[in-house]
């Protein structure tokens, strides 16, 4: 893609941020007026609704940027938290800490969770350095199951009844804050800033490993340092919104049919679609019932993931496996 | 007691001859903790024969795994001729066809229907007295109500993540009235998922939030980042007290009355 | 450029050995052997994706004292399969060769420009825009030869190169690897024996691990070549070029 074309798809796609934002800021259970509000309406503007619609932005961010990172690892369009397994082994983890009173620790557990469950299922499906989709599929499925059930499992000991652990299962952004916010921007600001100078040879390691060592990219060294960011995006996302799914493969995926291939450009372009995507969606999720009521955003991103990868098996089989 | 029971298995023995519709139950499974205490006040102690892991007042009696799933099994090997269990949802069509004997629900949703059910138990175990003295007994207890100035509103969390607020049709709402407040939230659920925002919103004179197995380690309200400017008076109740409709309700209504009535901007004229 | 002396590379049950080779700074030296006989073998251990116990000295220095960066300087693979599994624009895939002239963080206009030009030299310009998958095997082949070449080192590896490509472009390719050949050294793995005698100015034979038989285009004999791949091979000389006849024995 031309570099004048992709400005203009940037600031485009960013216009259209900053408008669902605003959207979504003057939308919600309550109304409230833009101008000369009461202090509870303040309250509610600033402790609430601002809070968590920015949350909801910086974790469709995080997930979408992840997805696009494992799907340079992994070689493969179908990669992303949700498929590698890697959301639901840091579910786990959280639900351990949760279970040993740690709350506090949260992400941290949630990030060992996850590259326990990467490094699974990368050593599952990959076959003399090449990893195949489908067993990567296959892989991800049993990891994630076995976490779910692990979660399940830790359920049932702590108590019968509908405990909050359900939460990290379903995904939501009801427990937004200010604090969060602020970590998961630092977070998603220090990935990006730590892999931008990465951008070119993320494009060399689509070739196969022989042909990018070659090239004079340190393979290894860079898919460790992929595996570790995109497993710590996952990690905090998972720790403050629950298991989110296919957020990481939809919307990488648009972005390439709109031929935006390089990191250069697609990375960019994911932290903002991933953005639009799940502040629109979670506008959806906290209106469409009356009274305040709320339906969890996870659903909502799953039907819609669902139906795209319905569509994606379908219609553009070829696409899948171009990636072989 | 156990010449007590004697007579009482007598009597209904004699009633049985006499009416052949009448059946005595003399093996009863709880799988419902909210029922234990009113079985106990029905004298009915003896004859149960399993109840649900938790249940706090049969506590030496052999327990048939958790509430929300019973061991089918162990339920019929223990041969009962009656099951008393929660709602439709935790025992299902299938488990009440495959254990082949009488299943009876419990599932009051107000204050009213826990006495309408207390009657009824009595009459299906034979114990009309026993129960009509229980009622009157619940309903003495209610007395205890002091008027109020006017209505506290009332929000009352089942459980914080995610945010879930007793709705219309839990038991909740029902102790709320009794005790001379009003439930903000008036959706037609037991349970609403609820934005916050409607809280902070509704600016609620009272929000009670429970502990207990919906709600393990909930973090005072007014820590949560959300709710630092809520105004509202913060009341930490146990589950058990408020949020299962047993016994528990009419000490619950009392309870929670008695908060009100301690606060100089609800008292009633006549209370000190 | 490259001396190899007592050379031993194991990879599982097969092990490559070289006792002693030496190669100029320039020319053209094809790699010849049946399946199994050690070529690719060769090709990574020079490239320095493979551990070897022997000394091999690369531009009068010890191999070992290259670090990665400064081997890939001097050094180019053209692997046998090479593959690309994301969409990228061919003139993109043919840029990205330069990678090791670059900071890692973009590529300067010099970069552009050498790409254009090989592209031009690879007759592949025409391709500039279309998504590398969607390519014939053969278009892909060339593709990835002119990234190779893109890189613009001293040395070019090249494992089966034109296996997929047509005759046209063979030719075409190999007037350009010649024409490069003047200044730098070019191996190339290939099984097309006649266009291998008939284009390169040298012959390393590889039979099962071994570097068996190392010549040049004058010296080469029927007899041992028959003997190197099981087959009869005869030459036939006709109007001062030569044709190459083989037979199962």
């Amino acid at each position: 893609m031309k570099k004048s074309n992709w400005f203009i798809i940037l600031f485009f796609m960013t216009l259209a941020l900053i408008v669902a934002t605003v959207f979504a800021v003057s939308i919600g259970a309550v109304k409230l007026p833009l101008f000369n509000m009461t202090t509870v309406e303040k309250n509610i503007f600033f402790n609430v609704r601002l809070p968590r619609v920015l949350l909801a932005g910086l974790v469709g961010a995080a997930l979408v940027m992840s997805g696009a990172l494992f799907q340079y690892v992994m070689k493969n369009p179908l990669a992303d938290s949700f498929t590698t397994g890697t959301s639901a082994s840091s579910a786990m983890g959280a639900v351990i800490a949760i279970m040993l009173g740690l709350e506090k620790l949260i992400p941290l557990f949630a990030l060992a969770g996850g590259l326990t469950g990467l490094t699974a299922v990368y050593k599952i499906s990959s076959v003399r350095n090449r990893i195949q989709p489908v067993t990567m599929l296959l892989a991800g499925i049993v990891i994630s199951t076995f976490a779910s059930a692990t979660i399940s499992f830790m359920k049932y000991l702590s108590d019968d009844a509908v405990s909050s652990i359900i939460f990290w299962l379903m995904g939501g952004f009801s427990s937004a804050s200010i604090s969060k916010v602020i970590i998961l921007a630092i977070a998603i600001i220090g990935s990006y800033l730590s892999i931008r100078s990465d951008f070119l040879s993320l494009d060399i390691i689509c070739f196969d490993d022989m042909t990018a060592e070659a090239s004079g990219v340190n393979v290894a060294r860079l898919r460790r340092k992929i595996f570790f960011i995109a497993s710590l995006l996952t990690a905090f996302s998972v720790g403050y919104a629950g298991i989110i799914g296919f957020a990481g493969l939809v919307i990488p995926h648009i972005i390439r049919l709109l031929r935006m291939v390089k990191a250069a450009e697609l990375l960019p372009m994911s932290l903002i679609g991933g953005g639009l995507f799940m502040i629109t969606n979670d506008l959806i999720a906290r209106t469409i019932l009356s009274e305040g009521q709320e339906l969890p955003v996870g659903i909502l991103t799953s039907f819609i993931g669902g139906i795209f990868f319905l569509t994606l098996l379908i219609k553009r089989k070829k696409e899948l496996f171009y990636f072989d | 007691m156990k010449s007590n029971i004697k007579i009482i298995v007598l009597a209904v023995m004699v009633q049985l001859t006499i009416a052949a519709t009448a059946f005595s139950y003399d093996r009863i499974i709880i799988l419902y903790g909210a029922v234990s205490p009113i079985i106990k006040e029905l004298s009915l102690s003896d004859k149960v024969v399993g109840v649900s892991r938790s249940d706090t007042v049969f506590t030496q009696t052999t327990k048939l795994g958790s509430h929300l799933r019973p061991n089918v099994e162990l339920i019929i090997a223990l041969e009962p001729d009656i099951i008393i269990a929660g709602s439709k949802r935790t025992f299902n069509e299938e488990m009440v066809e495959s254990v082949k004997v009488k299943v009876i629900y419990f599932d009051p949703q107000t204050l009213d229907e826990v006495l309408e059910k207390i009657t009824e138990l009595g009459e299906l175990f034979r114990q009309e007295e026993r129960a009509k003295e229980l009622v009157i007994s619940c309903k003495e207890k209610l007395k205890g109500v002091k008027p109020l100035s006017k209505k506290p509103e009332v929000i009352y969390e089942i459980s914080a993540e995610p945010l879930r607020i007793a709705g219309k049709k839990s038991i909740v709402t029902s102790i709320i009235e009794a005790a001379g407040g009003e439930n903000v939230i008036t959706i037609e659920k037991k349970h609403v998922v609820l934005s916050p925002e409607v809280i902070l919103k509704a600016e609620p004179d009272y929000y009670f939030y429970q502990t207990g197995p919906m709600n393990k380690n909930p973090s005072p309200v007014k820590e949560r980042d959300q709710f630092v400017t809520l105004k509202s008076e913060i009341v930490n109740v146990d589950q058990y007290e408020f949020a299962r409709a047993g016994l528990n309700v009419f000490d619950a209504v009392i309870k929670m009355n008695r908060i009100f009535g301690d606060n100089p901007q609800f008292r009633g004229e006549n209370n000190e | 450029m490259i001396r190899l002396d007592e050379i031993v590379a194991t990879q599982g049950d097969f092990s490559l050995s070289v006792k002693s080779l030496s190669i100029k700074e320039s020319g053209l030296v094809a790699v010849l052997g049946n399946n199994g006989s050690g070529k690719t073998t060769f090709l990574s251990l020079l490239s320095g994706l493979k551990s070897y116990e022997g000394s091999y000295e690369l531009s009068g220095k010890d191999f070992g004292s290259y670090s990665a960066k400064s081997a890939g300087e001097i050094l180019s693979l053209l692997p046998q399969s090479g593959a690309l599994n994301m969409p990228f624009d061919v003139f993109y895939v043919v840029l990205t060769g330069r990678f090791i002239h670059t900071d890692g963080r973009s590529y300067s206009k010099e970069d552009f420009d050498e790409t254009e030009r090989v592209m031009i030299e690879t007759d592949i310009m025409h391709l500039k825009e279309r998504p590398f998958n969607e390519l014939s095997g053969g278009e892909k082949q060339r593709v990835l030869l002119a990234r190779t070449i893109n890189k613009d080192t001293k040395v070019l590896l090249l494992d089966e190169p034109f296996s997929d490509t047509d005759i046209l472009h063979q030719h075409k390719l190999i007037g350009l690897l010649k024409e490069l050949a003047k200044k730098k050294l070019i191996i190339v793995v290939i099984h097309d024996l006649s266009l291998a005698i008939r284009e390169f100015e040298r012959f390393l034979f590889f039979e099962s691990g071994t570097l068996s038989y190392d010549v040049t285009p004058e010296e080469i004999d029927e007899e041992r070549l028959s003997s190197i791949f099981g087959v009869r091979v005869k030459f036939i000389k006709e109007a001062s070029k030569l044709f190459i006849y083989t037979e199962e024995v």
